[in-house]
């Protein structure tokens, strides 16, 4: 992957799944950084629709730059149906591409897309998903490539932040289950390890992807990795109470961590925030949110 | 010598030294079960006083002795690597080839009893701390593991090719980096279970710690490939279906002089030939009335030769008179490396690493 060594701030960027988690971060940062901004949400268009195709090419322009960031995750459904669907939008959006060209895509994939057999990635680490959901990341990825349109690849490891709207096992569903229940659960013993990006990071990345013009593959994720118990460990530390539950979890354990040299040295100038700082942010905006409810009722 | 066996805990309270020394199970996979060994300290530490040296001396996973300095004071806790070998496990022990004791820490000082102890021993001593001596089992035979999938590696390419790694061997073991006891023997993979256990510990470690590791998945893989070997080539040499064919196998045992079948090749070996006609073996050292076993034990070897259409001589036994079998017409694949053509005239006799494209 080249850097272009020069900031070109794109002319438009088109958002797909401007709605979601990260989309709304990344609309903020776009304004913020007075870039023109288009956000689409599925009010909008709805990407599993064919009419989604005629929509999408009377709006995309020859100089935008897409982030197509819609997706259906696996707490909305784990089956062939959402299977299909996401796949669907995947095909749509490829169509409308081949009609209306547009400058630069950025598709933000998923660390998914990689096996458990290996415990240690980088980038060109085999994409060979194990699940649906990883299938059809990587179903999309191929889809894009197959476009001659410059493309960025960004797999994504877990995020975590301040509004997070699917509360997927990790550091978001602890933070919001210890205010709740005084507890956290957790499966097996917890010694599944996973790579955590904070929400501001990502957008950052992704910001500074787009005004490089960067192509090629990058992973999204920090090292190291942390085991779920030691994540939960450290929430109920910053909470100063909780206790850790355990359900039973898969047989076996999974590792995933990440050989981050090539985004340290491509993006030097942007710092990963910690665990532990990343979490005191995400919880102390979330305990506002908390109290703030408290007060008001 | 003054030796008394008991089963009585409370005794260890006489001692000044307790060594834990009890044998760590591991599964097919080669991983380690170390439940046994932390319910054996769980009952010492009951009875041990906090003067006595405690020395852990299993195969465990780095980390698990210093785990133990929340039950037992670090200044008398020790890890002493165990370096023994299957079948010389006494000579190895009382003349041992170099002592490695892990401590908690560089400063730690081993205690009076301990060192007495280990200065009975006429052989180099290594002190440093409990990972690193924990990590030197592993290392030792990861080592090993590399030079095993290597040798293998580069004697099939030898067959490929016209080459004999048997002619390579001494030039290798020349070369002082490698030296004349380097592993260069081919064979059938990694067997006899401790191999496997470090590797498989070495794998787990590096997922734990998200350290590169990529070629010890590789060399396990190739472990589960050379054992194939014996099937192609099999395969490619005999004209009946596998299913018509009738193998004999000259040592079953995990290693000759011993009586332990876990992890041996010859199992394995009749396993995946499970689907063949008969399959006959021999071992000294086994009982021929073993039930359940995957082969017809024999009592003595000559058979072998008359029935069977591949004979595989997975160990050398000085008192079997080949000699008597010169006139064996069929395959004989000889693991021993100990055999040519001169002493079995009519047969075709095999060895891995070995192309006989150009030997003529």
């Amino acid at each position: 992957m080249q850097a272009k060594k020069e900031e070109i701030a794109p002319s438009r960027i088109v958002i797909l799944g401007a709605g979601g988690f990260i989309g709304n971060y990344l609309t903020k940062r776009c304004m913020e950084n007075k870039i023109p901004v288009l956000p689409l949400t599925s009010n909008q268009v709805d990407l599993t629709t064919p009419n989604s195709i005629s929509f999408l090419t009377d709006t995309f322009r020859e100089t935008d730059t897409l982030i197509f960031l819609s997706a259906l995750t696996p707490d909305r459904g784990k089956g062939v149906d959402t299977f299909i669907k996401n796949n669907l939008m995947g095909y749509h959006v490829t169509e409308a591409l081949k009609k209306s060209r547009v400058a630069h895509v950025i598709y933000l994939s998923s660390d998914a897309v990689y096996s458990f057999d290996d415990h240690l990635i980088d980038e060109k680490t085999p994409a060979i998903p194990t699940d649906l959901y990883g299938v059809m990341h990587r179903s999309r990825e191929i889809m894009l490539a197959s476009l001659d349109i410059p493309l960025l690849i960004v797999r994504s490891t877990l995020v975590y932040g301040y509004g997070d709207t699917h509360n997927s096992y990790g550091p978001n569903r602890f933070i919001k289950e210890l205010i709740q229940t005084n507890k956290i659960t957790l499966f097996g013993k917890g010694d599944d390890v996973r790579s955590h990006i904070l929400i501001d990071d990502l957008v950052s990345l992704i910001h500074m992807c787009a005004v490089h013009k960067e192509e090629g593959i990058i992973n999204a994720a920090t090292s190291p990795s942390y085991p779920f118990i030691d994540i939960a460990n450290r929430i109920i530390r910053e909470f100063g109470y909780g206790e850790i539950v355990y359900k039973p979890g898969a047989n076996q354990v999974t590792y995933r961590h990440f050989n981050v040299h090539k985004l340290d040295s491509k993006f030097a100038s942007l710092s990963f925030t910690k665990i532990e700082d990343g979490l005191k942010k995400t919880i102390s905006l979330m305990n506002n949110d908390h109290v703030g409810i408290s007060i008001a009722s | 010598m003054n030796i008394t066996c008991t089963k009585n805990f409370t005794e260890i309270a006489k001692c000044n030294i307790i060594y834990i020394a009890q044998d760590v199970a591991t599964d097919a996979q080669g991983k380690s079960n170390i439940d046994g060994v932390n319910d054996l300290i769980v009952k010492v530490l009951a009875h041990i006083n906090a003067t006595t040296a405690l020395v852990i001396h299993n195969q465990i996973p780095p980390g698990f002795t210093r785990k133990l300095i929340s039950k037992f004071n670090a200044a008398n806790l020790f890890y002493h690597v165990e370096t023994l070998i299957f079948g010389q496990a006494l000579e190895r022990a009382m003349h041992p080839e170099r002592i490695i004791i892990g401590k908690a820490s560089n400063n730690t000082k081993l205690t009076e009893s301990l060192q007495h102890y280990l200065n009975l021993y006429d052989c180099p001593k290594f002190e440093m701390v409990y990972e690193s001596a924990e990590l030197t089992k592993i290392a030792i035979n990861l080592f090993l593991i590399s030079q095993v999938t290597t040798t293998n590696t580069l004697a099939e390419m030898c067959e490929k090719i016209g080459a004999n790694w048997h002619d390579i061997i001494p030039t290798l073991q020349k070369d002082k980096r490698i030296g004349e006891y380097a592993y260069l023997k081919p064979g059938l993979g990694l067997s006899g279970g401790n191999l496997e256990r470090d590797l498989t510990s070495a794998q787990d470690l590096s997922k734990k710690m998200g350290t590169f590791s990529s070629h010890l998945t590789s060399q396990e893989k190739d472990s589960d490939y050379r054992i194939s070997w014996i099937q192609r080539t099999i395969k490619s040499c005999v004209d009946k279906p596998l299913d018509k064919l009738t193998i004999g196998i000259v040592g079953v045992t995990y290693k000759i002089g011993t009586h332990a079948i876990k992890n041996s090749p010859s199992i394995k070996i009749m396993k995946i030939f499970s689907e063949v006609r008969e399959i006959y073996a021999f071992d000294p050292f086994l009982d021929s009335e073993i039930i359940n076993f995957p082969a017809r034990l024999l009592d003595k070897p000559g058979p072998l030769f008359e029935i069977c259409d591949v004979v595989i001589l997975m160990h050398q036994y000085d008192d079997i008179a080949y000699k008597d079998f010169e006139n064996y017409t069929g395959i004989i694949i000889d693991m021993t490396y100990q055999y040519t053509r001169d002493h079995f005239k009519k047969a075709t006799v095999i060895h891995m690493g070995e192309s006989l494209k150009y030997a003529s």
